[in-house]
């Protein structure tokens, strides 16, 4: 699409007759505001933007040429990689999938955890993309105040986990191990944390006259062109287009928890910051309910096909030790039968799509990921045109573009 | 994906409208992908979209080449549509050779198949034919070869590039400044 | 021939086949630990029990011959509990050694848990002890907590090698495989109880450590040890990120060929394989210099090419029955083109040892038999390779091509001394290599595919498992290499093509084809 298509009262050249040339400008791939390292080359006539190509791919790391050589739970920590900001919802959503080319269930009780990691990995992640895309609209305040509520969740995550950003907790048929038991108070402290800093930065940014300028109106993204982009997540959802993984072809135990997915219809950088802040309180909604309805029992699968017996019957009969031995041989181990699957999750931006594609043996044929952020940054060279330059920041902040989700 | 969203309907309906074109149905874990014949892609996405899979979800691609069992040509490029109204998926499938792999482009179906096109063709080197500009997407324009093919030689490595200030800057912008089209860009 | 019905498949097979041979022709593996083909049936692990129809109790399928009309099913649950009823009794004792074992990823144990078991373990006292890692012989270790005592050791030294070394001693849990007193286990066959034992047991000595079986390439090919060609599996492992030191060749173990060699190899032959990687002839050398290829050819050219063409009454092959057929044929080839008539395989010069009546020939070449049907043994008007060295040290010849044979130092040197040219081809670098005028590695028979032809008059198929080391290229390479630098340009046949050429004209090997080759042509002794 051209300048000329999206604002057709847009006319090149000055009233005065001066002869001009369009400014070319490159902004990236390092760049503050290019989060994840994007190069966007833009097309200046003042400072308005008439033309962009926005480069991707400095980040691509051939996370699908990679997994084809490991075996399916060894490509678990590449998973963390893709989007690093919400890492447990990669490893969920590609567990999924492979636990449905094996065709097995989880325990009841791995649902509601990995149901409750998701959201606080998705609490992670709105607040860093609202957090530092107020930070550059000057608003550092909001920025240091939401990374204060995200270092509380990553600290609750490290004691569950052990790590806070390459973490690595799901495994095909489960999660590795169950939360602690003080989960719940701890949760408590999180939540607290996340409610007042919101309630904090809701203040200082709800009626802030430079953040509403700058954010209302700006960066509109009209509903039929997010669907013709294939947009999904928050940023679809905030131009109208109401659909959400998690509600709508539940997985893990979204089924059995009530939320609302919030929806706008401006689809501007406002509505997508409303939207976002909404679901952080929806997420929390969520894991409060998980926690309350969660089961006792295994946190993983207890199939010894796909599933390494405890250490302590590795180390002290040979019946869990071969058992153990097979699963990790070369060859051998977890080997869903030969087929194909799209399963999709709702990652922080999007529908986390995987298609798995397997041959029948202990390594993946092919792993595809489909990012949700490839299709709303093939549109955001559309969505700046005819915006200034300085509007750039705030619409790429509120995009939410991953580098590590969008390259692979 | 629940069996429950998964549509049998849209395998019989692209039946229905390309006759022997669809070529056959795979099917597992309950979930159905319609394969047809790369000539009639265009044909069936259009047909697709028309009974309300306005949504492209995902389009990418994989090489079976020593796939066992795989009868059919090597690359397989496989679309995920969904219904924005109905809420189903469809999932069709083309196979292509590895020499000369071509199909129609989606670019004027979808706007995102633009970037979509475009990483299928820069690692797997399936050409969209009537794209606007199908050139690399995620890695840089020197590279050879296509990474994703099972052929790929993943011990070898690339060419260094050039240096590219070894060139005399200016003429190399005049050269691109010229060679640009109207919107000025160079995407030459 | 009775037909039967093993879970719901129809199959027909020979009267007094037993059910696990029958089941292996409708791809079904009924699990066993005992029976082995070529053995007595001793039915004594109880693995096999299967279900048949109208008897009352499970029954063993090992030593079940086949009826008509028996319906047999292998799936019931009966038969599940009873497999894993066996199991757990075998893994009782069973030590917990997989990590240390040589066995483990090819231990019939750990595939059968997998398969046929799955449960978890129920023992709760102690574990007996038993004597570990205790060499019986040259050749086998042998660690009594993992045997399964399914015998089969035992009746091979009994039946097979006919050597009473091994017995089951002791009663109840303390029942052991040991030694029988007074005896070790260093018959010609030792090794093959290692490819018995379905467990870690019974182990190679040669091969301890040095690899796991998951990182080893196989390739099906033939021995070369002597003229009965057995078929035979070579490991291989040439990847550098997870072998430790030079070798590329791991172990060498029997194929099943009931024409041939059984199931069985000799010790000998088994580990031949050292010669793949060791004391090799890897570069040319030009008078005991280190010379590029090119360079020892072109030297080659220029010394022997004029003496050739000028009288090749004086020149002389002496190819080896070490060599395939198709680099003989190529050598015959390039003789022809010369004019060279003294083309001859050194019949009478060839390794030679004792013949022990089962596998093990007197000829301790692989390829005599393919050397004579190829016209190249004694014949008249051509010297055979006693009277060729006695004639050539007597100055009888000018340019002489020695390929693959060991001479011996004061021959070697009297027939340096006598000939302007002496080229030697040879696959282990000869001590004395600087006697040679030009002297080019020869690609080890692993290293290259062909065909030989045993002393059963079977042409075997022999399988390339690994590059050739260094500079070192099979003879018929060499054959094409030499007709470029003497100036008869042979055609650039592969083994495929040699194969065809050599042949044709061979009515017994018609519709042989190269690819793949099962034994064509079997004897007409």
């Amino acid at each position: 699409m051209d300048i000329a298509q999206k604002l057709p009262q847009w006319k090149a050249g000055r009233e005065d007759g001066f002869d001009i040339e369009p400014l070319y400008i490159n902004m990236g791939p390092s760049h503050p505001a290019m989060h994840g390292t994007v190069k966007m080359v833009l097309k200046l006539d003042g400072e308005t933007v008439v033309g962009s190509e926005v480069e991707i791919g400095y980040l691509h790391r051939c996370f699908e040429k990679t997994v084809e050589m490991k075996t399916w739970n060894q490509v678990i920590p590449y998973t963390d990689r893709l989007n690093y900001v919400s890492p447990l919802i990669n490893n969920m959503g590609y567990c999924l999938a492979v636990e449905k080319l094996l065709g097995v269930k989880v325990p009841e009780r791995t649902d509601y955890i990995r149901v409750i990691m998701c959201e606080l990995s998705r609490i992670g992640d709105h607040l860093t993309c609202i957090g530092a895309g107020a930070m550059e609209l000057g608003a550092l305040t909001a920025f240091l105040y939401f990374l204060k509520a995200r270092e509380s969740s990553w600290q609750l995550i490290e004691e569950v986990t052990g790590a806070r950003l390459t973490i690595s907790y799901g495994r095909v048929g489960g999660v590795v191990r169950d939360l602690p038991a003080n989960f719940a108070e701890r949760w408590a402290w999180v939540r607290s944390q996340v409610e007042q800093n919101m309630e904090e930065v809701s203040v200082l940014l709800n009626t802030n006259r430079i953040f509403l300028d700058r954010m209302k109106g700006v960066g509109v993204m009209p509903l039929d062109r997010v669907l013709s982009y294939g947009m999904t997540g928050p940023f679809a959802r905030s131009s109208g287009f109401d659909y959400d993984v998690r509600r709508d072809e539940p997985y893990f135990a979204y089924d059995r928890v009530r939320f609302d997915v919030p929806v706008r219809t401006d689809g501007d950088n406002w509505a997508r910051y409303q939207v976002r802040m909404e679901e952080i309180r929806q997420s929390v909604r969520i894991i409060d309910q998980a926690l309350a309805q969660m089961p006792e029992g295994p946190v993983r699968l207890e199939d010894p096909k796909v599933t390494l017996p405890r250490k302590k019957e590795v180390y002290s009969n040979i019946e869990a030790l071969m058992n153990h031995f097979k699963l990790l041989m070369p060859g051998h181990g977890i080997r869903p039968p030969q087929g194909e699957i799209y399963s999709a999750v709702e990652g922080g931006n999007g529908e986390l799509g995987f298609w798995l594609v397997s041959d029948g043996g202990d390594r993946p044929w092919r792993v595809r990921v489909r990012p949700p952020c490839f299709p709303i940054m093939s549109g955001v060279e559309e969505l700046i045109l005819g915006e200034q330059v300085a509007d750039i920041v705030p619409i790429f902040g509120s995009v939410n573009m991953i580098g590590g989700e969008l390259d692979r | 994906m629940s069996p429950a969203n998964s549509s049998p309907a849209f395998a019989e309906e692209l039946r229905a409208a390309l006759g022997p074109r669809l070529l056959r149905v795979e099917s597992w874990q309950g979930r159905e992908a319609a394969v047809v014949e790369p000539e009639a892609w265009l044909e069936a996405v259009r047909l697709l979209k028309s009974r309300g899979y306005d949504f492209l979800m995902d389009l990418s691609a994989a090489d079976y080449s020593g796939f066992p069992g795989h009868q059919a040509p090597p690359l397989g490029v496989s679309l995920q549509l969904f219904g924005s109204g109905t809420r189903r998926r469809a999932w069709l499938k083309a196979y292509l050779p590895l020499e000369g792999a071509r199909l129609a482009t989606l670019s004027d179906e979808f706007a995102c198949a633009n970037w979509y096109e475009r990483e299928c063709w820069d690692m797997f080197g399936v050409e969209f034919v009537g794209h606007p500009h199908l050139k690399r997407l995620l890695l840089y324009e020197e590279f050879q070869g296509h990474p994703l093919r099972k052929d790929y030689p993943i011990l070898k490595s690339q060419p260094l590039i050039p240096m590219r200030n070894a060139v005399d800057y200016e003429s190399v912008a005049a050269a691109r400044r010229a060679a640009a089209d109207e919107d000025g860009l160079g995407r030459g | 021939m009775p037909k039967l019905s093993i879970d719901g498949r129809e199959v027909e097979v020979p009267a007094g086949t037993n059910l696990i041979e029958a089941a292996r022709l409708l791809d079904l593996e009924i699990p066993h630990f005992c029976y082995h083909p070529g053995l007595s049936v001793a039915g004594n692990c109880r693995m096999c029990l299967v279900e048949v129809e109208k008897a009352p109790k499970l029954q063993i399928a090992c030593n079940t011959a086949v009826a008509e009309g028996m319906v047999v099913r292998t799936d019931s649950d009966k038969v599940k509990k009873a497999r894993a009823g066996v199991m757990e009794f075998l893994l009782l004792n069973h030590p917990i050694d997989c990590p240390i074992c040589d066995c483990a990823g090819e231990c019939y144990l750990q595939d059968y848990y997998m398969e046929h078991d799955l449960k978890a373990s129920r023992l709760e006292e102690g574990k007996n002890k038993k004597e570990k890692a205790q060499p019986i012989g040259p050749h086998v270790m042998l660690d009594k907590e993992r045997c399964v005592l399914c015998s089969r050791c035992v009746r091979f030294t009994d039946e097979v090698s006919k050597t009473h070394e091994l017995g089951i001693f002791g009663r109840g849990s303390t029942e052991e495989i040991a030694l029988a007193p007074g005896k070790t286990l260093d018959n010609p066959y030792s090794g093959c109880v290692v490819d018995l034992c379905p467990v870690g047991a019974l182990t190679d000595r040669d091969f301890r450590f040095k690899s796991r079986p998951w990182f080893l390439k196989e390739t099906a090919t033939i021995c070369g040890g002597c003229a009965m060609g057995c078929s035979v599996v070579l490991d291989t492992n040439t990847n550098p990120y997870n072998k430790v030191g030079q070798d590329r060749a791991y172990r060498l173990f029997p194929r099943e060929n009931r024409e041939v060699n059984g199931w069985w190899m000799c010790d000998e032959g088994r580990y031949s394989h050292h010669s793949v990687d060791r004391g090799r002839s890897q570069g040319p050398r030009l008078r005991g210099k280190g010379v590029p290829a090119d360079f020892a050819l072109a030297r080659l050219a220029a010394e022997a090419a004029p003496l050739v063409k000028a009288h090749p009454g004086r020149a002389a092959f002496l190819l080896s029955p070490r060599l395939t057929n198709e680099s003989l044929f190529a050598f015959r080839r390039l003789a022809e083109s010369l004019g060279v008539a003294q083309v001859e395989f050194g019949d009478d010069l060839k390794a030679e040892g004792r013949a022990d009546g089962f596998l093990i020939q007197a000829d301790r070449n692989p390829n005599s038999r393919g050397a004579r049907e190829l016209g190249l043994g004694p014949r008249p008007g051509v010297l055979g390779g006693r009277d060729l060295l006695k004639a050539a040290q007597g100055g009888a010849f000018d340019v002489v091509f020695v390929l693959e044979h060991a001479l011996d130092p004061a021959a070697l040197k009297a027939l340096a001394a006598a000939t302007k040219v002496l080229a030697g081809f040879h696959v282990q670098e000869p001590v004395e290599a600087g006697i040679y005028t030009v002297h080019l590695p020869l690609a080890h028979a692993f290293e290259q595919d062909g065909t030989f032809t045993n002393v059963q008059g079977r042409v075997q198929r022999n399988r390339k498992a690994l590059e050739p080391l260094g500079d070192s290229l099979p003879a018929y390479a060499w054959a094409q290499r030499l007709g470029a630098a003497l100036g008869v340009p042979q055609a650039p046949d592969g083994p495929e093509a040699l194969f065809r050429a050599w042949t044709q004209g061979r009515p017994e090997l018609a519709g042989a084809v190269f690819e793949p080759l099962a034994a064509a042509a079997p004897a007409a002794a």
